[in-house]
């Protein structure tokens, strides 16, 4: 009887821990891995293309992201393609991942007056970033055409708003542009695909772009960069 | 556009058969940072179209501030055409190494007010431009004017 008395905690604390467990269950399936629900994907001769809304959870699987996800934006289908506008508001992800394969290609818009937050991006072959405003941080890397297979066309191109990384890393067969006011700030940019940064010719130097004080940009291994003044006085790009 | 590398510790770093160019635009390296065009088959191009226009001479790489230095140098060509390339108020502009070339042409403007060095080899061309080295402290007020006559090529090899 004693014995029993001296044991009679087991049961509870047990079920208590199973009831901590419940609780917490429903959290942690929440950041997990969402993927994009190739279903709502248009065939590559779909003109004009809809678009697709970040928020609604139909794009996703299994739910919409939510902050501490890791979000994968790939198209998993040739000959489809998707373009996403992220209208999410503020979100912070552990990471996110945006490409396609074959003829696929999706790109990812993210729009003035969002706020967009990430452990690491990659943006692989046939994947494409707007950034037309707000701001999209990545506290670790962000990597352009990670396979750096050259064969696709992917890309970031900032045309407003603030795009910061520990890292930016713009691997061959790649795109990063900086145009016409958008800013960057960074620790180490390494360019090796193209790198362009582009105001319009409408005022002498009216737009400008800094590389932060302590950066460290490196443009190698047949990188191109260019300081570009949009198309004045006939001005192409080489 | 203008694209500026500024401050103690910032580096722009043209590397291994890349390329830059800073085409009809401005290109800043001021206040202790650091732009280097480095190795055989890199190439770093400052391009413009002279123009007597307010604010036009800001175009072309400007070198400025003690502590700031551009380097050329290990086989890297860096061409200056047609546009301004200013250095100045104590920065230095390096030009080194065998095979590595500075080529100032077609009525580009190398104005050097501060310290220009051509050393181990390395080549300076003036062909068809201006080359003009004046005294420390002097500032570039000078409104752009094509050069009176046509130079020929003067390779420069110290």
């Amino acid at each position: 009887m004693a014995q029993r008395k001296r044991f009679g905690f087991v049961p509870v604390v047990l079920g208590s821990l199973l009831a901590l467990w419940l609780c917490l269950a429903p959290s942690a399936a929440r950041a997990g891995t969402i993927g994009f629900n190739q279903a709502e994907a248009s065939s590559s001769s779909t003109y004009p293309l809809p678009t697709l809304y970040w928020s609604a959870a139909v794009n996703w699987l299994p739910n919409a992201p939510a902050n501490g996800d890791s979000v994968d934006l790939n198209l998993t289908s040739s000959q489809t393609v998707a373009q996403m506008n992220f209208d999410a508001g503020a979100l912070s992800l552990s990471n996110l991942a945006v490409g396609a394969v074959g003829q696929g290609f999706v790109t990812l818009t993210l729009p003035t007056g969002t706020n967009l937050t990430s452990g690491s991006e990659t943006i692989g072959t046939n994947g494409f970033v707007v950034q037309n405003g707000g701001s999209n941080t990545v506290t670790g890397a962000l990597t352009l055409a990670a396979n750096s297979s050259g064969l696709g066309v992917e890309g970031y191109i900032v045309e407003g708003g603030q795009l910061g990384a520990a890292a930016i890393v713009n691997n061959s067969g790649a795109d990063l542009q900086f145009r016409n006011g958008g800013t960057g700030s960074y620790q180490t940019l390494t360019n090796e695909g193209t790198f362009i940064v582009d105001g319009a010719y409408t005022s002498y130097s009216l737009v400008t772009l800094n590389n932060p004080i302590g950066a460290t940009l490196t443009n190698q291994n047949g990188g191109r960069m260019f300081i570009y003044a949009g198309s004045f006085g006939g001005n192409t790009l080489p | 556009m203008t694209f500026n590398n500024s401050g103690t510790g910032t580096s722009l770093l043209n590397l291994s058969g890349s390329t830059l160019t800073n085409s009809y635009s401005t290109l800043h390296n001021l206040h202790g940072a650091t732009l280097t065009n480095d190795g055989t088959g890199t190439s770093m191009l400052n391009v413009g179209q002279g123009c007597s226009a307010p604010g036009c001479t800001d175009l072309g790489l400007t070198n400025d501030g003690t502590g700031t230095h551009l380097f050329n140098q290990n086989g890297a060509t860096l061409t200056n055409d047609n546009v301004f390339l200013n250095n100045q108020n104590g920065a230095t502009l390096t030009n080194t190494g065998v095979d590595t070339t500075l080529q100032n042409q077609n009525y580009g403007q190398l104005r050097n007010f501060s310290t220009l060095e051509n050393l181990a080899g390395a080549t300076l061309n003036n062909t068809a431009a201006t080359l003009a080295t004046l005294p420390a402290g002097r500032s570039p007020t000078t409104a752009w004017a094509r050069p009176s006559k046509t130079r020929t090529a003067r390779p420069c090899t110290i």
